[in-house]
């Protein structure tokens, strides 16, 4: 499996780019939507957070907004790499009846996608961040590695669910409804520390949640996560890409025959 | 690589194929929540322990009517689609050029395109640069080459993916009918291509085609496949012969029988002579009822005239919606070359999907420099626009339409305008 990425490297790359173009090329501001959509949600739930709930960030001087950007960039990333992987064998559908290119190319090139796109948006954010004078910290050089973890599980996710719609289109329908729903199951919109302490337990479980609370402690407060957060990311990462390789693997040889 | 000379490039080993068709999705998800022991899928049968192999240096034909199993056969050997059972080998980079413009991204040019498809063949980026030129240079395409590929032309598609595939350098390549390449002296220069690879570099050739011509003078040797059973695996000579001689006789007086048993009332062009609204379905369906020639004022001729825009009529009988549908027609030159062809598929075509129990009429505007004087014979093809099924209809001897006049025409291939459609319910 890997070794069909490796080969297919250049042609990952240069479709996750076309990708990004191409998305928005029929439009007048191109490209500029990418970071619109975000912003508009941003916005949003700034509002109704900060403004009408009076929302603010437990550690002083981080404004909320700034809080909002850091969960839900990451979280619209991986929302992203999870719905455009599941429909993805559908929309290149035209290349996989024609050319014998292995089914998880065309995944890796949505994730790869979207991961470009978090790197640019989170980029953004950082120079947001530092210009509303966010002391910068040598913990940000870590954000990177909690990101492309997140963005793994995404991909594992991709694989399994890519397969699955393909055999029962119902589950296409469940997707962007279960995303979500586990946004707000997850400390997106607001810290774990708001959390109560019963459900701890269960929001722990979430596949989003150790990522956030790492890039949150990393971004906003320059600590290191503690230790269960690195387990549990590391867990997640290996299970998602080895049951989604498993589904995959069980099913290719019928995924063309449905198409 | 290291292989014995003559050892066989391609080998299919009695390779079966059976497709599963569910009623419903959950069909399958019965199947495995029972481990099998309920059945929910018909079984649907597309090859049937087909063997066949290639030679180093050999051209293989592939015959047969739509949805005998030729493009399934081909998707499996090119390693696109897993076959049921049977073994399949196939030596060194194989390339399968299944449809027009496989690959290929609309937004990119011509010359983006060529990097673009190259990668997705497996190619890396330093290989495919050294080829670019060459590439360019056969697909001749002028300065079209760095427009974006939405502005082409479908003979201009089917010249940048010919170019490109044959210039890879495959061990096998694979061509399926569905591409026709462009124009007739285009198709020419690729044939001439395409010997010499087979003969001066031993390359292997696996060809789908419909031109019986062409076909004998590319291959050694040519299966007929039928039904998923190769029925005959010879010399080109005697299965194109003993090919022909089946599609004669079946075809008999004047009424050609399609896949599905389709009779047509066709002989040479003649406009139909009463209301197509009285035409009595007789079973088939759909059915093709009439084909005619007029001219630019929608007056029947017998033969079309060369340097006159005219006009190919064919009408269609459907007893039951099918959906969304493309009409094609494709014209023959007399020695078989393809010659011209018209897709409602293509850029804007309109898709009628009719709603059944009525008679639509299909009408192609050719340009007034598409043919030249001569005898063409002309097939039509309707099929569904989702889903890239077989035609639903498939007639390959449409008629011989006749061209008449004294000027040198060259054909081209684009020749007829997206077509125009017409209903005739049958409530009138």
């Amino acid at each position: 499996m890997s070794a069909a990425l490796i080969k297919y490297r250049g042609f990952i790359w240069k479709r996750a780019l076309l990708d990004l173009r191409v998305r928005y090329a029929t439009t007048d501001l191109g490209i500029l939507w990418n970071i619109l959509h975000p912003l508009a949600l941003i916005g949003t739930y700034t509002f109704v957070f900060s403004f009408v709930m009076g929302a603010r960030y437990p550690s002083g001087s981080v404004p909320y907004w700034v809080f909002i950007c850091s969960g839900l960039v990451p979280w619209m990333a991986f929302s992203d790499c999870v719905t455009s992987g599941a429909t993805c064998f559908q929309v290149s559908a035209p290349y996989l009846r024609k050319l014998p290119v292995p089914e998880e190319v065309f995944i890796a090139e949505r994730a790869l996608s979207a991961t470009i796109n978090l790197a640019l948006s989170f980029a953004v954010l950082i120079a947001a961040a530092l210009i509303v004078g966010q002391p910068p910290r040598w913990h940000w050089a870590l954000i990177p590695v909690a990101l492309v973890m997140l963005q793994m599980v995404g991909f594992g996710f991709g694989l399994a669910l890519g397969t699955i719609t393909t055999f029962f289109p119902d589950v296409r329908q469940l997707i962007p409804m279960t995303l979500r729903m586990a946004m707000w199951l997850a400390p997106v919109l607001y810290p774990m520390s708001r959390v109560p302490a019963r459900v701890h337990g269960i929001v722990r479980f979430h596949p989003g949640t150790p990522f956030l609370i790492a890039v949150h402690e990393l971004f906003l407060e320059g600590k290191l996560p503690e230790n269960w957060v690195w387990w549990a990311s590391g867990a997640w990462v290996i299970g998602s890409l080895v049951v989604g390789t498993l589904v995959l693997r069980a099913l290719r040889k019928e995924i063309r025959d449905v198409l | 690589m290291g292989e014995r000379v003559g050892a066989p490039a391609v080998v299919a080993d009695r390779v079966s194929k059976v497709f599963k068709l569910y009623e419903r999705p959950s069909g399958r998800l019965v199947e495995w929540l029972t481990l099998n022991q309920i059945r929910r899928h018909e079984p649907y049968t597309v090859l049937r322990e087909v063997s066949l192999e290639a030679a180093r240096g050999e051209c293989l034909g592939i015959i047969g009517r739509n949805g005998c199993g030729k493009s399934t056969l081909l998707r499996i050997l090119s390693g696109s689609l897993t076959q049921t059972s049977g073994r399949v080998s196939v030596q060194g980079r194989v390339f399968a050029l299944i449809e027009l413009s496989t690959g290929f991204n609309p937004t990119l040019t011509g010359v983006q395109n060529i990097e673009f498809a190259a990668q997705m063949l497996g190619m890396d980026r330093s290989y495919i640069r050294s080829k670019r030129d060459e590439i360019i240079e056969f697909a001749d395409l002028g300065r079209y080459i760095d427009r974006p590929l939405r502005e082409y032309s479908s003979g201009m598609r089917a010249r940048l993916s010919f170019s490109l595939f044959a210039f890879l350098e495959p061990d096998v390549l694979m061509i399926d009918e569905a591409f026709s390449v462009g124009d007739e002296a285009f198709q020419k220069k690729s044939y001439a291509l395409l010997e010499q690879m087979i003969t001066a570099e031993g390359r292997t050739v696996i060809f789908v085609s419909h031109a019986m011509h062409v076909m004998s003078r590319l291959c050694q040797r040519v299966a007929w496949l039928d039904t998923g059973l190769v029925r005959m695996l010879g010399t080109s000579e005697e299965v194109c012969d003993a090919y022909v001689e089946h599609v004669r006789r079946q075809a008999g007086r004047g009424a050609e029988v399609g896949p599905s048993g389709v009779p047509v009332m066709l002989g040479a062009f003649e406009a139909p002579t009463e209301s197509l609204d009285a035409f009595e379905p007789v079973g088939q369906d759909p059915v093709l009822i009439a084909m005619w020639v007029t001219d630019e004022k929608d007056n029947p001729v017998p033969a079309a005239a060369a340097r006159a825009t005219f006009r190919l009529y064919a009408a269609f009988h459907f007893a039951r919606p099918l959906g969304e549908l493309a009409f094609v027609v494709r014209v023959y030159s007399a020695d078989g070359w393809l010659v011209a062809h018209g897709d409602s598929s293509v850029r804007d075509g309109i898709h009628p999907h009719p709603a059944g129990g009525g008679v639509i009429v299909c009408r192609w505007q050719c340009k007034p420099i598409g043919l030249g004087p001569g005898r063409y014979r002309v097939s039509v093809e309707v099929r569904p626009i989702e889903g890239g099924g077989g035609p639903v209809l498939d007639v390959e001897e449409g008629g011989v339409l006749r061209v008449e006049g004294s000027a040198v025409v060259d054909s081209v291939y684009d020749a007829f305008l997206p077509p125009t459609f017409f209903e005739h319910p049958d409530d009138q």
